[in-house]
């Protein structure tokens, strides 16, 4: 039993919260708006610590304290409603910022995210007090040498060659923001008569991806392994190893229409014994629109490496579905 | 018009009782260091624990970061494999970052090993040793033998990276740096505390792998030989005189072997000249990292085994792509024309039954002991596979091919192929009729040669260059036919060249070269196969690697990182 934490606590949650409820226009339009304050001490985390005392290089401690603050905003409209039309439609927005405030015992940092082999492309994440949640550690790109070596910029904000002088973790910066400035989600629900219809979509704005996929497959270095059409085309140049810069960060913004359907409820009188029976067809997760390049935008936003697009992401199908529902 | 407006504001505390979110546990049955010690056995278990550890330190990273740099070893990308994102050709280039692998594994495991010898030291300490018919002498040994291990770890982590965080117990928190001095006297106090109080050998007794008083010695001494390096501090006086007490039979009784292979032999663990060792034996803890690292795909063949190879690692070459010698491009490198022709080492490996084998090396045409040729898989696939002491893409030269003819080749990091670089055997590989002999050999950390060429090396520097000729040659005459040396070592051939020539051929693959190297002021300053000098005097010392200053912010990076 090495590495054991006789000290370890439960995290501890204290949160604030201001709502308001309201709806006005004769219910038909309803709404809800919620400010929250969230801090979390004595967060639970697999942390790397000193050998000796420990044994082993990682431990589970309470690594520090963090705080969550942001809003949700629901706005519900029922903008018709008449004995054959009703047509119903819900936007969500919501925005939340995370901020670690301190970190335990003499640690003024913690570094995370420690990018796989091949290569050793070092750790992307720092965790720093009174820092953001979601801030990229990483070197800054500053072009490529006529012969396709990496330049990064110093310290100093001077661009060097990786090949002539080693880049060192002073050159490092906080790049981006891995934590989305705004979610949002739209619905709208229409019915005619016998038939409805709906159709949902969701978007998130203002934040970066790290497109870890481009990163170990477009180089035209990488060998024995199928590539990106990149590394042929655009990449094809380059020389140098990979270097965890934010060359790779790109903008996530997407909109997404995850679900459309279409139903039909057949009349009572059509369906003798049946209480009621409705013909639908739905398709989801059928478009994105982004410009980001690699998957998925809608990467992990969770945690304390948040804005990664992992190497084993799977990519999303589309679904289309039709369906009868009857209820005896 | 009806308006409702609700406001609802909430302030939720997730109250803390400490009496409400303990866990209250209940033990069925635990095992505490006060109730694991039931006899003789428990107590070596602990002992041994951090030497099952120093089995592990002494491969993979830390070798790799000791051969790999230097001018004997490279893992050139073959094709489409080992280009490993670059990281082979940025140690070959002495272009390493903070965020390296190997550098982390070395980091991290010489500071578990003194973690675990630490730990295994406190649980030893109360034990009263009469409850076991043991003795306080055998207590003292165990105790010293830790000590020993932690000060072996020490050193090795001043090599690589100078001062480090001292810890003498496991109690208390992040410790910063120490100084290299700081560093270096914490080793030296250890070692000359535990030096009286350590057994000696008596001759004739096999070794299992616990430390002698003669291995502490040979540490101390080691330290001393490397002083100017570790503290700028030449102390070559202080060290020839524990490496000549060793050699005088003042600490133990050990000798010379006879032939060249008894110290890495199957049964070397008999071999008067082992000072101390790992064991390894078949399906038990073995020695055998390397491996995969070494040997083709289809090397299981020559050797008559079952093993997979990964085909990475090799001489560096000695030959440029026309077949002339590098020998007028640079001193160093070249390993396998080091070796004179006549010498016995240079053979190629073959396994001669009943657990005797010839050579060292793997070169030329790779053939079955039936005579059988073994084909390659990648350049090569299903022609012959020939091993060359060369560097380049042979495969690509022909009419209407990348290259006209090899006068075109580059030999760089690059330009390896499944074929190249001659591979090192000198762990044996027995075939499968006795495979029970397999990793048999234990791992020779430190040999009485070891401490001949210690001694000679301080007497060259202290001026004794016949001294220093006659021990060396001490040594080399076992591997040649009747004794017969082709090239012994002399006054006037015997320069900083030779001697580090002499180290290569006596201790290739015993991951020590970078720490000669920087001995000799050659490890920045000299060029090699494919490796221009930096001239950057920061790079005899890794960086404390990320991953240690993420666990532990106190500690300061080195200069130059």
């Amino acid at each position: 039993m090495h590495n054991q934490n006789q000290n370890i606590r439960w995290e501890v949650k204290k949160e604030y919260n201001l709502g308001l409820d309201f709806a006005i226009l004769n219910n038909k339009l309803r709404g809800r708006f919620d400010y929250y304050k969230r801090k979390v001490d004595d967060l639970i985390y697999d942390i790397s610590v000193s050998q000796p005392p420990a044994i082993h290089d990682r431990t589970t401690m309470n690594i520090g304290s963090m705080q969550n603050e942001g809003y949700e905003f629901e706005l519900n409209y029922n903008a018709v409603n008449t004995s054959d039309w009703n047509y119903t439609t819900t936007l969500v927005a919501s925005h939340n910022k995370s901020r670690l405030n301190s970190l335990w015992g003499s640690q003024t940092f913690s570094d995370r995210k420690w990018f796989p082999a091949p290569g050793s492309p070092g750790n992307a994440v720092r965790l720093f007090p009174g820092q953001d949640i979601g801030r990229f550690f990483i070197w800054q790109f500053a072009g490529f040498t006529d012969d396709g070596q990496w330049m990064l910029y110093d310290q100093n904000g001077d661009a060097f060659d990786v090949t002539e002088r080693n880049k060192t973790i002073a050159d490092k910066r906080f790049i981006g923001n891995g934590i989305p400035r705004l979610q949002l989600s739209w619905n709208h629900a229409v019915s005619y008569k016998n038939w409805d219809a709906s159709v949902y979509m969701r978007s998130w704005l203002g934040y970066d991806v790290f497109n870890m996929i481009n990163m170990y497959y477009s180089l035209s270095n990488v060998q024995g392994q199928n590539v990106l059409r990149t590394a042929y085309e655009e990449h094809r140049d380059i020389r140098g190893e990979k270097e965890l810069s934010d060359y790779w960060l790109e903008k996530g913004n997407f909109l997404k229409i995850d679900v459309i359907s279409l139903g039909y409820t057949f009349k009572k009188s059509w369906i003798g014994p049946l209480q009621n029976l409705r013909l639908y067809a739905t398709g989801r997760d059928l478009f994105v629109f982004t410009k980001y390049s690699g998957l998925d935008p809608e990467v992990n936003i969770n945690g304390l490496e948040p804005g990664f697009e992992e190497r084993n992401a799977y990519p999303k199908t589309r679904t289309f579905m039709v369906g009868l529902q009857a209820n005896f | 018009m009806k308006t409702t407006i609700k406001i609802t504001i909430t302030a939720c505390f997730l109250a803390v009782f400490a009496g409400c979110i303990k866990l209250e546990q209940e033990f069925y049955s635990q095992v505490t260091p006060q109730t694991f010690f039931q006899s003789e056995k428990d107590i070596l278990a602990a002992v041994n624990r951090p030497f099952t550890h120093a089995r592990w330190y002494m491969g993979e990273d830390r070798w790799r970061l000791q051969e790999y740099t230097a001018d004997n070893f490279a893992i050139t990308t073959k094709g489409r494999h080992w280009y490993n994102g670059g990281e082979n050709e940025r140690y070959h280039y002495h272009r390493w970052t903070v965020d390296e692998g190997w550098i982390w594994g070395a980091w991290r495991g010489t500071l578990m090993g003194v973690a675990l010898a630490l730990d295994a030291k406190t649980d030893l300490e109360p034990l009263d040793y009469s409850r076991f018919a043991l003795t306080d002498e055998d207590k003292a040994a165990h105790l010293n033998q830790l000590n020993t291990l932690v000060a072996y770890f020490y050193m090795r982590g001043l090599d690589y990276f100078g001062g480090m965080p001292i810890f003498t117990t496991l109690e208390g928190e992040n410790l910063p740096r120490s100084t290299d001095q700081e560093l270096f006297s914490h080793i030296e106090s250890i070692l000359q505390e535990a030096i009286p109080l350590l057994n000696k050998k008596e001759g004739g007794e096999p070794e299992q792998g616990a430390i002698r008083q003669a291995a502490a010695v040979a540490m101390l001494a080691q330290l001393y030989f490397n002083a100017e390096a570790y503290i700028g501090r030449p102390m070559y006086q202080e060290s020839l005189e524990l490496a000549q007490g060793i050699v005088d039979g003042q600490y133990g009784v050990y000798a010379l072997d006879a032939s060249w292979n008894g110290p890495h032999g199957f049964n070397n663990d008999r071999s008067p000249e082992i000072i101390w060792s790992i064991p390894s034996a078949f399906n038990r803890l073995q020695y055998d990292w390397f491996y995969a690292d070494f040997y083709h795909y289809n090397s299981r063949l020559y050797f008559n085994q079952d093993m997979g190879g990964n085909n990475g690692a090799h001489l560096t070459p000695s030959r440029r792509p026309d077949s002339t010698l590098y020998r007028s491009a640079f001193n160093l490198g070249a390993p396998y024309e080091k070796f004179s022709d006549g010498d016995l080492r240079k053979r190629p490996y073959r396994f001669l039954g009943n657990g005797n084998y010839e050579g060292m090396f793997i070169n030329g045409p790779h053939t079955t002991s039936a005579g059988a040729v073994i084909v390659g898989g990648e350049e090569y696939n299903n022609q012959p596979l020939v091993f060359r002491d060369q560097v380049g893409r042979f495969s690509e030269v022909g009419p209407g091919r990348r290259f006209g003819s090899v006068n075109e080749l580059t030999s760089r990091m690059a330009d390896g192929e499944e074929n190249t670089g001659v591979r090192l055997v000198k762990v044996p590989i027995p075939t499968l009729a006795e495979n029970t002999l397999r990793w048999g050999a234990d791992n020779p950390v430190i040999r009485l040669a070891e401490i001949y060429y210690m001694l000679a090396e301080c007497k060259w520097r202290l001026g004794d260059q016949a001294g220093a000729a006659t021990l060396i040659n001490e040594v080399r005459k076992r591997n040649f036919p009747n004794q017969v040396d082709p090239n012994p070592v002399t006054v006037a051939n015997l320069d900083k060249y030779r001697f580090l020539d002499e180290w290569s051929i006596e201790f290739l693959g015993e991951g020590r070269r970078r720490t000669d190297l920087i001995r000799w002021d050659a490890f920045t300053t000299e060029s090699w196969w494919d490796h221009q000098p930096s001239n950057s005097n920061h790079l005899k010392r890794f960086p404390v690697p990320t991953e240690a200053i993420a666990g532990n912010n106190s500690l300061e990076q080195n200069p130059g990182y």
